[in-house]
């Protein structure tokens, strides 16, 4: 299951865009044209299915005052997810509706197969009615009469007029209309694919003197509280209890593969990586041994770069029930020599044979990286109206100046990059 | 030996500079193999100053322009090529011969340097050197790298195409390495120019 395309409208400067994901999509651009406010979007579509999405997107958000692009009414996002040959687009719009943020719209289209543009079926539903059209001829297939749908990600629950309501998971002698059912059966793999959804921001190794210092604790360099161990956090504040689990709960071979993984960025003079539990209140403390001292170091002491490779191999290698349907990473280069930051890449395109994978940068040298950039590399520019418009390379044109240059990064840097970007991205439809 | 590399080579890759470069470790490993090699591993290493570059074009633009300053000293290069499209991108017709298209690449290097350049032409690409790797594994019956990690490196897996090359750069794997020199003629030859250089040099 991969999510293969974002559509966003009404998000700051994202009025109207629509983003192909490919395995690996790089989205570069000056400071300002939209690239973290997709990644942002990334994060909404995460946090869509659970109960508190409308909560976390006021608390979290700052919910429209933070969000809406000045003179839009609606902010609406939208994935088309693919799985096994079959597309499912979907989306919602978020309006204000008497002080109040609501999801004011959802629309719910599934086509047979990536090959077949055209939908089977489109199911639309807002606060008053809730229609399944077919997706070639629109003709209505059906109207829901005299029933009240509330349609979860996880459950419908259905009320007849003047009846009690009635949840599709539980056995009733109400039976439930077969369109809606199916809509019910579709909306939880939308809802699979959404919750599976990764963002990861730059890992935080605020040096131990400066997290002293300005008395706020240095999210990676802490020891961890003893937890079973589910995803790294954003910030990578669990990469203790990462390298727990993966020392301890995944078998010798899989540690000596990671264990290869780290030498392969640090160096043969990492021997060992170590996690003590149970010290000071219970805590999971990592450290690094080095062949040539005498003592592991602990995360305090080591190098910002060094925190952040051992946090990408946590990242790698932890073990995942399945493949996430889109992984997002926030400026994957920092704290990471050049030459480390291949290896980083190594990770994000071996990721992209799985999981469709998004990463927002102003590295040069990543660019330079990239095995295919005329697929990978996206441009976010702004428009006369403040508005982003995604650009990618001209194959053509980028073969020619690559005779020159040793990537995109190379060519920036050069002042040429002008010269190889054609090709717009198709504008956001609404399906 | 001195803290000066006495050889650069020039990898084409299709990444660019980078931490632990697959190809070299295994290089590394089947040079410091040699019985004719006595200095300590450290120094060897320390001799061997590995560049992979991105793309053949960086390859001959290097070739081009940066030789003079990088070869001032004195040290020999290695150009290790893939065979795959070189051809193409020499602009040679297809069926030109190999020495014609190592003789080809020389000619682009300034002519003060051509005579500490050697040329390495890699049959097909480094999927040939993953291949020959596997067979060989299989012959001598080492358990790593793993089938899976092969597997992954075949498909083109970034992550595991280090890691089975790291794999076969381990110390107990000196007939692993001297079964892909045979089964991957020019990585033979690479190795033994190099041992040559570096004994000559001590």
């Amino acid at each position: 299951m991969a999510i293969t395309e974002l559509r966003i409208q009404g998000l700051r400067t994202l009025a109207d865009v629509r983003l192909s994901l490919r395995e690996l999509t790089v989205l570069i651009g000056a400071n300002g044209s939209g690239k973290s406010s997709i990644i942002e979007a990334c994060e909404l579509l995460r946090k869509a299915p659970s109960p508190d999405f409308l909560k976390e997107f006021r608390r979290t958000h700052w919910g429209f005052a933070g969000l809406l692009r000045h003179g839009a009414d609606q902010l609406k996002l939208g994935v088309r997810i693919e799985e096994d040959g079959q597309v499912l687009d979907y989306d919602f719009a978020l309006a204000e509706r008497a002080g109040q943020v609501v999801i004011v719209e959802e629309t719910l289209s599934a086509g047979p197969d990536t090959l077949r543009r055209e939908p089977l079926l489109i199911f639309r539903r807002n606060d008053v009615s809730f229609h399944m059209r077919s997706g070639a001829t629109g003709e209505l297939l059906s109207i829901a009469g005299n029933w009240h749908y509330s349609v979860g990600w996880d459950v419908l629950v259905m009320t007849r007029i003047g009846a009690a309501a009635v949840a599709s998971d539980t056995p009733s002698t109400v039976p439930v209309p077969l369109e809606a059912k199916l809509f019910s059966d579709l909306m939880v793999r939308v809802a699979r694919a959404l919750r599976s959804i990764s963002v990861q921001l730059p890992f935080e190794t605020l040096p131990w003197w400066a997290s002293r210092s300005l008395k706020r604790p240095s999210a990676m360099r802490e020891d961890n509280i003893v937890e079973p161990f589910e995803r790294l956090e954003p910030l990578g504040s669990n990469l203790g209890s990462a390298y727990f689990a993966l020392r301890n709960d995944l078998g010798d071979a899989h540690w000596r593969e990671t264990l290869e993984l780290i030498r392969l960025g640090l160096g043969e003079q990492v021997e060992d990586v170590l996690v003590k539990a149970g010290g000071d209140g219970g805590k999971i403390s990592l450290r690094v041994k080095y062949r040539s001292q005498l003592q592991p170091v602990p995360t305090f002491a080591l190098s910002d770069g060094t925190l952040a490779y051992l946090a990408w191999v946590a990242l790698y290698r932890a073990p995942r029930p399945e493949p996430p349907a889109l992984l997002a990473f926030d400026e994957p280069e920092l704290h990471l020599h050049p030459h480390l930051l291949m290896r980083v890449l190594d990770f994000l395109e071996s990721m992209g044979q799985s999981s469709s994978v998004l990463v927002a940068t102003h590295s040069d040298r990543l660019l330079d990286g990239l095995s295919r950039p005329a697929q990978q590399a996206v441009l976010c520019e702004l428009d006369a109206r403040g508005q982003t418009q995604l650009r990618r390379p001209n194959q053509e044109s980028l073969d020619r100046w690559m005779e020159r240059y040793r990537g995109i990064g190379d060519l920036r840097s050069a002042g040429h990059d002008a010269s190889i970007w054609s090709d717009d991205e198709p504008p956001a439809e609404t399906p | 030996m001195s803290r000066r590399p006495k050889v650069t080579i020039l990898y084409e890759d299709a990444r660019g500079p980078r931490t632990e470069f697959g190809l070299h470790r295994l290089v590394l490993a089947a040079v410091r193999d040699s019985d004719d090699i006595t200095a300590p591993h450290h120094e060897v290493d320390r001799a061997l100053d590995s560049r992979p570059l991105k793309g053949i074009e960086q390859v001959l633009r290097t070739c081009r322009q940066d030789l003079t300053y990088l070869a001032c000293d004195g040290r020999k290069v290695a150009v290790v090529v893939d065979e795959d499209v070189i051809r193409d991108k020499l602009k040679l017709p297809p069926g030109t011969a190999l020495q014609a298209v190592k003789e080809n690449i020389l000619t682009r290097c300034p002519e003060q340097v051509r005579p500490q350049v050697a040329v390495f032409v890699l049959s097909r690409n480094t999927e040939s050197v993953l291949k020959a790797a596997l067979t060989c594994v299989q012959e001598h019956r080492a358990e790593t790298p793993s089938a899976e990690q092969f597997e992954r490196a075949l498909r083109k897996d970034p992550v595991a195409r280090d890691q089975v090359l790291s794999g076969v750069a381990k110390e107990t794997h000196v007939k692993v390495r001297r079964c892909i020199e045979v089964k991957v003629p020019a990585l033979g030859e690479l190795v033994a120019w190099l041992t040559l250089t570096l004994t000559a040099h001590a």
